[in-house]
């Protein structure tokens, strides 16, 4: 007799998805399943030695069946242990740009009012260095931080001095989209080991349709011209991301071209975000999240073939294969459980205000401060960040505890966002079944899972050198790999 | 082992000594075995002797002649027996060095090449013997063996704190079944004494409970290894897994990686071992015998998995002719040097001197499947 072992379960294709507490899954005939949950599969046969193998069921004893479920549990949420590692900075919330579907409601160029002085920001760097985490990432974010440059110098250079007092090492980058960086900033990033994370949506005519000028002039030329030397100057820690848009959804394949033509690393195809000013443009830019999923994955598709000739990883994809098929910690801020916002990043208002997400920002910004958690110029590290009011937010954002998300089959692979669910229901925590979040998410697990039982050895191969950021496993030269 | 053979000159017991062809000081011949051609004088006083020659002098003590003693060199430890034969128990210059601590062994895997026997008080002692007649030298590899040499447990403890406090230079391995070890309080003592040159090498020889069990013979051994496994590595000690190949698990060996990959990542190292044809493994041929050319594609699916995700991963008793090619990179050569050997077809190959080679000691080898590199 055989006791069968905790998994969740759904119907997939020409037969069933399992997948067990630890992440690992296998696909049963709906025979060999009843079968199986009835007691009565034969322990001679194939499907029983696998599913054994697999520990979806035992013929010994549960605790010691247990032990190595928790072992891999154990280790897929290791992230927990390095709380709250990542710091946003909103260094002003003046903007050069105004972009079509922009998320934090950029206030104009000249509203000095909305920049982070240079007292909050000291005030901000002591209480990241008060983090249990020895390795703080503080992202300055704006608006276009580098408008706001001074603070962002003594930022840096307050967060070195004391991090080197602390033992601690810090990193930063800085969320730009470039038109208007100097060189001489750009060489203060190459210094100071300054990462750049900048935007590009696609080809011009992409590119152009949202992200403009306050005087409504595209920004492709300045972009490329300025990307270009910042990969000069800052070397390859300067990255790209791409939010997709109705001008997009049915053109993916030029904007991968796009990112492969200006030497891009890889790519991360986002969805867009319903908030901020996406919302009032939700005709002109945005889609259904369905329409969103199917290109989604035939991009993927696409850029799978690609990969055949040469290494360029979809990053979103990436991250999924690696909790399909490995026991590695992946921290997501927008896809863990429980949910990273507040334990995972922070973002810290140009005045001091502490939100558990970007997202919780834009909501006081429209006149919801339900997620504040407080301010760095009242409290400190403890009271905010252990305060009852995060614990509340996190214990109530567990997908393992919460319905119907806890019997979902892709449970192990997914998260949720109470402050989204809020934003979209008034609620942190609600029934996630027919949700965009939960229809999108969902579709996109499916598609990689049916990828993963399709795969031939030379897919597998770029699969893995994608998990592992590793050319070499797919026979392209190791020298292309990100560092 | 490395054997030699001659005639005894009388009934002597079991004698232990380093072999030397160079006169010894008096003070220390009781620790040496004399090499030479003849008995004379300058033979007196040693623990004992071999003659190529007949020399049977008086006052000699056991001693075998008419050997062929081009095969010892200077430093070999040998015990000699009464029966004509000497025991290279200790080859000077060879990374295979083992010392065999106890016949006796608490299962009986079918393929064994070295079935359990019973000298199980002789041989501690004389692990013993032999660890103190290498005081002094610089050693880069010991292996403690069996039969199951964790098997008397506080002995074993004693010999491996021995083994490291007179040689922390040396990597020591340790072959075990990792059945005693799912004893708790064992490895705690283990891992007191294992420094990190010291790495527990467990077999593992399937990816479920029926198969392993079936495969050593004895019910309930999967989950006592796998405890033992944990077990280590919650204590923090070094750990191998190794494989051994046969027909009866040869089809499931994705299966093995994907589980080693999801529930025992955490190890030091994983081996894929093709079998010797030798001892137990003969008599149960019909059932256990399959040629590594069988199991090509299996085994390249396995190793690439473990590979990708970056657990080391080794091939061992492979020849690279039999193994895919996106995987000879991971063939070692792994076969002791006194029972290894190339037939007659591999002296054309390219690739020898990195091969692996085959068993002298296996019955039978299928000569067909062997493709020389040109």
């Amino acid at each position: 007799m055989y006791t069968i072992l905790p998994f969740n379960f759904t119907p997939f294709d020409d037969c069933l998805l399992l997948v067990n507490e630890a992440g690992v899954f296998t696909f049963l005939e709906q025979k060999d399943f009843d079968d199986f949950i009835r007691h009565r599969l034969s322990e001679t046969s194939s499907v029983f030695d696998d599913l054994e193998s697999d520990l979806f069921l035992t013929t010994g004893d549960v605790d010691q069946a247990v032990r190595k479920l928790a072992a891999r549990y154990r280790s897929r949420k290791e992230y927990l242990r390095d709380f709250t590692s990542l710091h946003m900075m909103v260094i002003t919330l003046r903007c050069n740009q105004k972009c079509g579907y922009c998320q934090v409601s950029s206030a104009d160029e000249d509203s000095i009012k909305y920049d982070m002085s240079v007292e909050t920001a000291k005030k901000i760097v002591d209480f990241i260095l008060s983090a249990p985490t020895d390795f703080p990432k503080i992202e300055f974010q704006g608006g276009e931080p580098t408008i706001n440059w001074p603070t962002i110098v003594a930022t840096v250079e307050s967060a070195e001095r004391r991090s080197a007092e602390l033992g601690k090492n810090v990193e930063f980058v800085i969320c730009s989209n470039l038109t208007s960086i100097t060189d001489e900033q750009l060489h203060f990033c190459k210094d100071h080991k300054i990462a750049i994370s900048t935007s590009l949506d696609g080809t011009r005519d992409i590119h152009d349709k949202f992200r403009r000028t306050r005087f409504d002039k595209g920004t492709y030329d300045s972009f490329v011209c300025n990307f270009k030397k910042a990969r000069e100057i800052v070397g390859d820690r300067v990255s790209a991301l791409m939010t997709t848009s109705a001008a997009s959804l049915h053109k993916l394949e030029e904007v991968i071209d796009e990112y492969v033509r200006l030497g891009m690393d890889g790519i991360f195809i986002r969805s867009l975000n319903p908030y901020g000013f996406a919302v009032e443009n939700a005709q002109r830019i945005g889609y259904q999240i369905q329409d969103f999923t199917k290109k989604y994955l035939e991009a993927l598709e696409y850029i799978l073939k690609l990969n055949e000739q040469r290494y360029f990883p979809e990053y979103f994809a990436t991250l999924l294969f690696t909790r399909m098929l490995t026991f590695m910690p992946t921290g997501f801020v927008d896809l863990q459980s429980p949910s990273g916002v507040g334990i995972a990043g922070a973002i810290y208002d140009f005045d001091g205000s502490v939100f558990p997400s970007d997202e919780a920002r834009m909501l006081a910004r429209m006149g919801d401060r339900h997620f504040c958690l407080g301010n760095v110029n009242e409290g400190t590290f403890t009271d905010i960040f252990g305060g009852t009011k995060l614990r509340k937010i996190t214990s109530r954002a567990c997908v393992e505890t919460t319905v119907p998300c806890s019997w979902c089959a892709y449970q192990a692979y997914c998260g949720t966002d109470p402050v989204r669910n809020y934003l979209e229901s008034g609620k942190e925590c609600r029934n996630m079944a027919g949700t965009p979040f939960c229809i999108k998410h969902k579709k996109i697990f499916e598609g990689l899972l049916r990828i993963l039982r399709n795969a031939d050895d030379r897919r597998k191969a770029i699969i893995w050198s994608w998990i592992m950021n590793n050319p070499g496993l797919a026979g392209h030269e190791t020298g292309q790999g990100n560092s | 082992m490395k054997q030699g053979k001659g005639i005894p000159n009388s009934k002597f017991d079991r004698i232990v000594g380093i072999a030397t062809t160079k006169p010894v000081p008096a003070s220390l011949r009781h620790k040496h075995i004399y090499v030479g051609e003849t008995a004379g004088f300058h033979s007196l006083g040693y623990a004992g002797c071999i003659f190529s020659g007949k020399g049977k002098g008086i006052f000699q003590p056991g001693a075998i002649t008419q050997a062929d003693i081009s095969i010892i060199n200077d430093g070999d430890i040998l015990i000699l027996d009464d029966s004509g034969k000497f025991d290279f128990v200790w080859e000077v210059g060879s990374p295979h060095n083992a010392f065999f601590l106890t016949g006796k062994c608490n299962v009986s895997c079918l393929m064994c090449p070295q079935p359990p026997c019973d000298f199980e008080n002789l041989a501690y002692g004389e692990a013993r013997h032999i660890l103190k007649l290498l005081q002094g030298r610089e050693i880069a590899d010991i292996c403690l063996t069996g039969g199951e040499p964790t098997l008397a447990k506080d002995k074993f403890i004693e010999f491996l704190a021995h083994c490291v406090a007179q040689h922390p230079e040396s990597y020591i391995s340790v072959l075990t079944n990792g059945q005693t070890l799912a004893d708790l309080d064992f490895v705690t003592r283990i891992a007191e004494i294992a420094t990190p040159n010291v790495i527990f090498c467990v077999s593992l020889h399937g990816d479920n409970p029926g198969l392993h069990d079936a495969i050593v013979n004895k019910l309930g051994s999967f989950e006592k290894t796998e405890a033992g496994i944990y077990n280590l590595a919650r204590k923090g000690v070094k750990i191998e897994i190794r494989h051994v190949i046969t027909k009866m698990n040869y089809k499931r060996l994705p299966q093995m990686a994907r589980h080693i990959y999801n529930y025992i990542p955490f190890c030091n190292h994983y081996a894929f071992m093709a079998m010797e044809l030798h001892g137990e493994a003969v008599k149960n041929a019909d059932r256990i015998m399959v040629n590594p050319v069988q199991y090509k594609g299996n085994l390249a699916d396995a190793a690439l998995l473990l590979e990708r995700a970056c657990l080391p991963v080794s091939l061992y008793n492979i020849p690279l002719c039999m193994s895919d090619e996106r995987i000879r990179h991971l063939a070692r050569q792994s076969i002791s040097t006194w029972k290894n050997f190339f037939p007659q077809e591999c002296c054309s190959c390219s690739q020898k001197s990195l091969c692996c080679g085959f068993f002298s000691t296996s019955e039978k080898i299928s000569m067909e499947d062997i493709k020389p590199f040109h």
